[in-house]
């Protein structure tokens, strides 16, 4: 049943991301790549959310786990696409473009999920985050 | 509707394979590695890394062949698998745990797995461009 929880939840996520990506016509170069930006930062906010709620027993953890967190959340946000998307940056010589949207993306991410985390926090009571 | 149905299987065998290497790596680094090397997420590491060198070569090779064909393999295989099968925030959960207990490790691991990704990935467009 963990097989088939982290097989439909990464469809759904990779499908998400694959829909998305059609619907909001990605932009090349030099363009910031806000739509792979925009999915990493909801996904970095909501494992944030995710992993706190789980570590404080508010999700049904042996579905919660393999489906939300390794599936639909790990499948929806992509760290390969990030850095191709930025390693074309770079190669097309925007420079400034492609370290800006690194420096952003890292630093945003850490920023996303600690705020997932502390909401949840909030929702539950009391602190849990750290612990996965 | 194809493509997407092929996303759909591809991306949940990307995140089944990322779970199946995580479950690999994982107790086997706890096993050999001592503190504070211990904290440093190898296998997250290693799925990130691997997966953009192999997106590399995909966008390449679908940047050169316009045909259709080639850009139903760079949805499904791209977007699809390698998109699923690597992971931006369980990157950033490690990094947001490892800042508030071993900053040290979290340096290595943010400045580490960008570098080998970007120097991998840039190697991968290239190849990627020659098939």
């Amino acid at each position: 049943m963990t097989v088939l929880a982290i097989i439909i939840g990464g469809g759904i996520g990779a499908t998400l991301r694959y829909v998305l990506g059609l619907g909001l016509a990605p932009p090349t170069p030099p363009d910031f790549p806000w739509v792979t930006f925009m999915i990493n930062m909801v996904g970095a906010f909501a494992l944030g959310a995710v992993m706190t709620l789980l570590a404080a027993h508010r999700l049904p953890g042996p579905w919660g786990k393999p489906f939300l967190s390794t599936g639909v959340i790990g499948g929806f946000t992509t760290w390969s696409h990030f850095i191709v998307e930025a390693d074309q940056l770079i190669g097309a010589r925007h420079t400034g473009v492609g370290i800006a949207y690194l420096v952003v993306s890292i630093f945003g991410g850490v920023i996303a999920a600690a705020l997932g985390a502390r909401l949840a926090e909030l929702r539950v009571g009391h602190p849990t985050s750290g612990r996965a | 509707m194809w493509v997407g149905i092929g996303v759909f299987l591809a991306g949940g065998l990307g995140a089944l394979s990322r779970a199946g290497v995580d479950a690999l790596v994982k107790p086997w680094w706890k096993k050999r590695v001592t503190e504070p090397s211990r904290a440093f997420p190898a296998s997250t590491f290693l799925i990130n890394v691997s997966g953009a060198f192999v997106l590399g070569i995909v966008t390449g090779y679908a940047a050169k062949n316009a045909a259709g064909g080639a850009q139903d393999f760079a949805a499904i295989a791209g977007v699809g698998f390698l998109g699923a099968y690597t992971t931006f925030s369980t990157e950033e959960w490690h990094t947001m745990g490892l800042l508030r207990k071993n900053a040290a490790v979290e340096a290595f691991n943010v400045l580490g797995s960008l570098g080998a990704s970007l120097v991998l990935a840039a190697f991968g467009l290239w190849l990627g461009g020659l098939i």
